[in-house]
């Protein structure tokens, strides 16, 4: 097949779960002898959208990468007050919301290639919803576009410009069955859609002992790996780490180890419990994952979480927030996790893990059981190409 | 291997729970933590005027001296941003705040006040079916029997129900309008069928599957309404969709479209009572299409 993806950031070092799935399909693909070109802005940042990479052609990993620049400067102000609104759980109008979708990378140029790669490929492929590179992209042709939302419960998934772009796409791509409810729930009738989900591969070589020793590391650790920021629901979590530290925990405190983007702006009370790692390697957050007793991720707004299934893949327990259908759906099949909506319930469900080592490694295995059967990337890429060719055709 | 995380994590609920009640955890530490985690609802957008700019743009009409004046007032704006604009957030925050809580005022209001809603007629035949009138009778149809001589007056439930209640010797009758050509009768508004009863008329009045579709309001008025229409000795059959049965839907809507809430049989026991009936009897009403149904009887007092 030949096959062009749409994204609004695209690179090796770019964190984000949807553009880490694209780089991945994309890759995976391009090594199954598929014709695979990314389209994508020049932008590394997706607070600024500055143009950080270059203008132009190059190839990655047998992918052909086409960037382009980020035509419409970012207003901070307006998406600031625009965001003031949403932050207050309130609506914006109409004017509003496209204002905000033209200020997440929008290209011109972009927009024009994605016109002119229509008719020479099977299928342009969007992901995320969030940005204009998919709102504004997949309107272009939107008969050729199907769309990975990466959906979330959030106020964007509510725009009406974001609802009128899904529906009127030839097909739609989800993570999981969860996320595919999501978007009966917004947009009632959907198109053609199938549940695609992401892949992984057992590490090769995961050495948590030396990775405690380089990084000077004792005692009981938790983990999450990802975008330290507010829609993660991370402070929460540093919250809850501090509070189990200091009043609720039977067993002691644990250390907090988190890689990944954003600033972790940490209480000074709670800084000696939190291990900043900042950005690493694959292979050292897989050692980080190993060596810790749980994943840790509250966030209420995923489609698909990495960081419990790389946890599932070393043998280790996810604890999730209960308002996230999503990854709460996903331990429970699996068997591999537990959910908490609660500080006490964070500090019951850590202790258990701590105390009883035969339940951590019985939740650790069970997920590492559904994640071998359910999310090898050889079933997921399987999933792809038939999904992509029962909707284009 | 399978591992059944929902009984770990019901255990944890459980162990929380315990924990709670006995006073192990620091309360006030852990309220100062609560996080809500909201959806942000679907409401009309005026909330975007409630933002208020520091600064608007500048503009003079005069020909010569425009481009002066307004450089002028763009130097005034900017010696006095440090005053100003502190205050402008300051107020659009607060503005926010108001609008917020005025939407969640409406959307409590609306919950109240939802009067009585028509269904179509197909949706209504689901749970008019014959089925769930035969599982009915067997439910109640005793107690109705034993409330002696007199009129039955069955609000919801279909005409087969009324047929069904008829063939076992109780005088039932119907306040839905009669049925047109194609489909059946038409679903009458039970509080104003009720509201408009000469008091101490009937032996009995059946509401079947209605409550869940009543506002909180409408629902307050029904059941003081069903019993004043009945004479003492008579008897009130309240029924409906049970909200924890094991094919108990998502939402009461999968029941039926017009149901906006689950009304346990709990809450209608405690509306009985309330009126001054007898102590309910709760029992169950069968299970039609996977869900269970429960009927709430309960009589009138002699005096």
């Amino acid at each position: 097949m030949k096959l062009a993806f749409v994204v609004p950031r695209y690179g090796t070092r770019i964190v984000g779960g949807a553009e880490t799935l694209v780089r991945e399909y994309a890759t995976r693909l391009a090594t199954a002898g598929h014709a695979i070109e990314v389209l994508t802005t020049c932008a590394r940042d997706h607070t600024t959208w500055l143009n950080h990479f270059s203008a132009g052609e190059a190839w990655e990993s047998g992918v052909r990468v086409r960037r382009f620049p980020v035509s419409t400067r970012r207003d901070q102000a307006a998406v600031a007050r625009i965001q003031r609104t949403l932050d207050a759980g309130l609506c914006i109008d109409p004017a509003s919301e496209r204002l905000w979708v033209e200020n997440t990378g929008a290209s011109q140029q972009m927009f024009e290639a994605i016109d002119l790669a229509a008719d020479r490929v099977d299928a342009l492929i969007f992901a995320p919803y969030l940005f204009a590179s998919t709102v504004l992209g997949a309107k272009v042709r939107p008969d050729r576009s199907i769309i990975i939302p990466c959906l979330h419960d959030e106020a964007y998934a509510r725009f009406a410009i974001v609802k009128d772009t899904l529906r009127s796409a030839a097909g739609l791509i989800f993570n999981s069955a969860p996320e595919r409810d999501l978007a009966r729930r917004l947009l009632g009738d959907i198109p053609p859609h199938r549940v695609v989900g992401i892949g992984f591969d057992r590490p090769e070589r995961v050495d948590p002992d030396a990775f405690r020793r380089r990084r000077a590391l004792a005692g009981d650790l938790v983990v999450y790996a990802g975008r330290r920021e507010g829609g993660k629901n991370f402070p929460l979590l540093v919250e809850y780490v501090a509070l189990y530290a200091g009043a609720l925990s039977r067993s002691g405190p644990v250390t907090l180890v988190t890689t990944g983007s954003g600033s972790v702006d940490v209480p000074e009370s709670a800084k000696r419990l939190v291990a900043d790692l900042g950005f690493v390697s694959a292979d050292e957050k897989y050692e980080a994952i190993a060596a810790s007793i749980a994943t840790t991720l509250l966030s209420v707004n995923e489609s698909f979480s990495y960081l419990i299934n790389e946890g599932w893949l070393c043998g280790v327990p996810a604890i999730v927030h209960a308002d996230c259908a999503v990854t709460c759906n996903a331990c429970e099949r699996s068997g591999g996790g537990l959910w908490i909506r609660s500080a006490e319930e964070f500090a019951e469900a850590l202790d258990r893990l701590r105390i009883d080592q035969d339940l951590r490694r019985d939740l650790g295995r069970a997920g590492q059981t559904w994640v071998l059967q359910h999310n090898s990337w050889h079933a997921v890429l399987a999933r792809l190409e038939d999904a992509v060719r029962s909707i284009v055709q | 291997m399978t591992v059944d995380a929902a009984a770990i994590v019901a255990e944890i609920e459980a162990e929380v729970a315990r924990r709670r009640a006995a006073g192990d955890y620091p309360l006030e530490l852990i309220e100062r933590l609560r996080t809500d985690f909201r959806v942000t609802p679907n409401d009309e957008p005026p909330e975007a005027l409630a933002v208020v700019e520091s600064s608007r743009a500048l503009r003079s009409e005069r020909l010569v001296v425009g481009p002066a004046v307004v450089f002028g007032k763009r130097v005034m704006r900017r010696l006095l941003a440090w005053y100003v604009s502190p205050i402008a957030e300051d107020q659009t925050r607060f503005n926010l705040s108001l609008l917020r809580e005025v939407r969640a005022i409406e959307r409590r209001l609306a919950r109240v006040e939802t009067p009585w809603a028509g269904s179509t007629a197909s949706a209504d035949q689901v749970i008019d079916s014959d089925a769930l009138a035969a599982a009915r009778v067997t439910a109640y149809g005793g107690a109705l029997m034993a409330a002696g001589e007199g009129r039955t007056l069955v609000l919801g439930g279909g005409p087969s129900l009324v047929t069904r209640l008829g063939a076992e010797g109780v005088d039932a009758a119907t306040a839905d309008e009669p049925a047109p050509a194609a489909g059946p009768a038409r679903r009458c508004d039970p509080l104003s069928v009720l509201e408009g009863v000469p008091a101490a008329s009937l032996s009995g009045v059946v509401i079947a599957g209605l409550l869940p579709r009543l506002s909180p309001a409408e629902a307050l008025r029904v059941i003081p309404a069903a019993s004043a229409a009945l004479r003492a000795g008579g008897v009130l059959v309240v029924d409906g969709p049970l909200p924890t049965g094991s094919g108990a839907r998502a939402h009461p809507a999968g029941v039926h479209p017009a149901m906006r809430r689950w009304v346990p049989p709990e809450t209608v026991s405690l509306l009985i009572e309330s009126a001054g009936l007898t102590p309910p009897v709760v029992s169950d009403a069968g299970r039609v299409d996977g869900v269970d149904w429960y009927a709430v009887v309960s009589t009138r007092p002699y005096e």
